[in-house]
C-alpha cells in the first residue's frame, strides 16, 4: 500500500526533519541522572538566599565539585566516575544547606540571647519597682571633681558604711541616683549624672556587692532639692542619692539616717 | 642543531608520557584515608552518632570498604570510596551541628518566654 502523502513535497521535508531529529537524539549521549540531580541541587541552593548569605564558602566548594563532575562528563569518562563525582557534588550542596541552617540558627540564637538579657533586666527593674525605697544617704559633690565621673578617694570612704550594710543585709536592693545642678546643657547633665551613678555602682560591685542588687540611674538636672540660683543651692543639687529597699526584716543603720 | 630539534620535538611528548605514567601508577590514597578518619572523628565529636546515625555509619562503611580496596591494590576505587566517606562524614558533622544549634535556639526561645511570664506576674 502506498502512502499518498509521500507524493507531496512538503510532507517529504517534514518526514526528513523528523528522521534527522531522531538521528540527532540518538547521537547525543543519554543524560546522566546523578549529574542532573547534582546540577539541580546546586542550582536550588545557589538561589536560596539563606544559603548564599550564610554558607557562601561551602556553596563555592560545591560548585567546584560540580565542575569536576561536569568535566568528567564532557571528557566521556565512565558512568561510575561521573556518578561518583555527582554524588560528591550533591553531598557538598547538602553540606552548604546544613551550614546555612546552622549559621542562620546561631544568628537567631544570638539575637534572642541579647533579648534575654534585656528581658532579665526588665524583670529586675520591675522587681525593683515593686519595692519601696527610701533614701538613706546623699553624697555631696565631694565624690567627684567638677565635670568628672571618677570617684575621689575621699568620696570612696563615705561609701564604706553602705558596703558594710549591704554585706550584712543581702536581700536589700540599692538604687543609685545621680543628680546635677542646672549649669550646662540638660543632655550633658543627664549623661554626667548617669556616669556618676554608674561609678558608684561599679564601686559597690568591686566591693563585692552583686550587680543584680544595684540599679544606677542618671536623673540629670530635673530633680533639684534646692534653688539653682545660688551657689549654695547648686552645691546641694550636685549629689548622688543612695536609696535602699525597705522590707520588714531589714533595719536601716543609724549612720544612714543622718545623710551626708 | 639536529639534536636540539629532536629534543624539542620529543621533549614535550616525553614529559607527557612520564606524567601519564605517574598518573597510572596509582599510589595508595593514604591522604584521603586519613582525611576520612579525621572527618569521621569530627562528626562523632559533634554528636553525629545521635543526630545523623545513618549518614555516619554509611561513612564508616565506605571507609572500611576503601581500606579493603586499597589492600587489594584497587587504589582508585579505594580513593573514590574514601572521598565519599569524607563527604558523608562532613555532611553528618554539619547536620549534627545544625540540629544542635536549632535545639539551643529553641531552648533560648522557651527561656525567654518563661522569663517574660515571670515578669508579667
Amino acid at each position: 500500500m502506498r502512502l499518498q502523502i509521500s507524493f507531496q513535497p512538503s510532507s517529504l521535508i517534514s518526514i526528513f526533519i523528523v528522521f534527522l531529529s531522531m538521528l540527532i537524539t540518538a547521537c547525543s549521549p543519554t543524560p546522566n541522572k546523578n549529574l542532573e540531580r547534582a546540577r539541580s541541587d546546586y542550582q536550588q541552593a545557589a538561589h536560596d538566599p539563606t544559603v548564599m548569605a550564610n554558607a557562601s564558602a561551602d556553596l563555592f566548594a560545591a560548585d567546584k565539585s560540580l565542575q569536576r563532575a561536569e568535566d568528567a562528563w564532557q571528557d566521556d569518562e565512565d558512568t561510575d566516575e561521573v556518578d561518583h563525582l555527582s554524588y560528591l557534588a550533591s553531598r557538598k550542596v547538602d553540606l552548604a544547606r546544613a551550614t546555612a541552617s546552622e549559621v542562620a540558627s546561631k544568628k537567631t540564637f544570638d539575637e534572642l540571647s541579647a533579648q534575654k538579657d534585656q528581658v532579665r533586666l526588665q524583670a529586675r527593674d520591675t522587681e525593683i519597682a515593686k519595692l519601696k525605697f527610701k533614701e538613706v544617704m546623699t553624697l555631696g559633690d565631694v565624690l567627684f571633681d567638677t565635670g568628672g565621673s571618677n570617684l575621689k578617694p575621699g568620696g570612696v570612704q563615705q561609701l564604706y558604711p553602705l558596703v558594710e550594710y549591704l554585706k550584712k543585709n543581702d536581700k536589700t536592693m540599692v538604687k543609685i541616683e545621680g543628680h546635677t545642678d542646672s549649669r550646662g546643657s540638660s543632655d550633658y547633665n543627664l549623661n554626667l549624672s548617669q556616669m556618676r551613678a554608674e561609678a558608684v555602682r561599679n564601686f559597690l560591685i568591686t566591693s563585692g556587692i552583686s550587680p543584680q542588687r544595684i540599679s544606677a540611674e542618671g536623673m540629670g538636672e530635673g530633680s533639684p532639692v534646692a534653688t539653682n540660683s545660688t551657689s549654695a543651692g547648686r552645691q546641694q543639687n550636685r549629689r548622688v542619692a543612695i536609696l535602699i529597699s525597705e522590707s520588714p526584716q531589714t533595719m536601716t543603720p543609724s549612720s544612714f539616717g543622718r545623710g551626708m | 642543531m639536529f639534536t636540539i630539534k629532536t629534543f624539542l620535538r620529543l621533549g614535550p611528548s616525553a614529559a607527557l608520557i612520564s606524567l601519564l605514567l605517574v598518573g597510572c601508577a596509582s599510589e595508595p590514597p593514604k591522604e584521603l584515608l586519613s582525611q576520612a578518619d579525621v572527618a569521621i572523628q569530627n562528626a562523632e565529636r559533634s554528636g553525629a552518632a545521635q543526630y545523623e546515625p545513618a549518614l555516619l555509619s554509611s561513612a564508616r562503611t565506605k571507609l572500611d570498604q576503601a581500606h579493603r580496596q586499597v589492600d587489594d591494590d584497587e587504589n582508585e576505587k579505594g580513593a573514590s570510596l574514601a572521598e565519599e566517606a569524607i563527604a558523608e562524614a562532613n555532611l553528618a558533622n554539619a547536620k549534627a551541628k545544625a540540629v544542635k544549634q536549632a535545639n539551643e535556639t529553641d531552648e533560648m526561645k522557651k527561656a525567654i518566654e518563661a522569663l517574660k511570664q515571670e515578669t508579667s506576674r
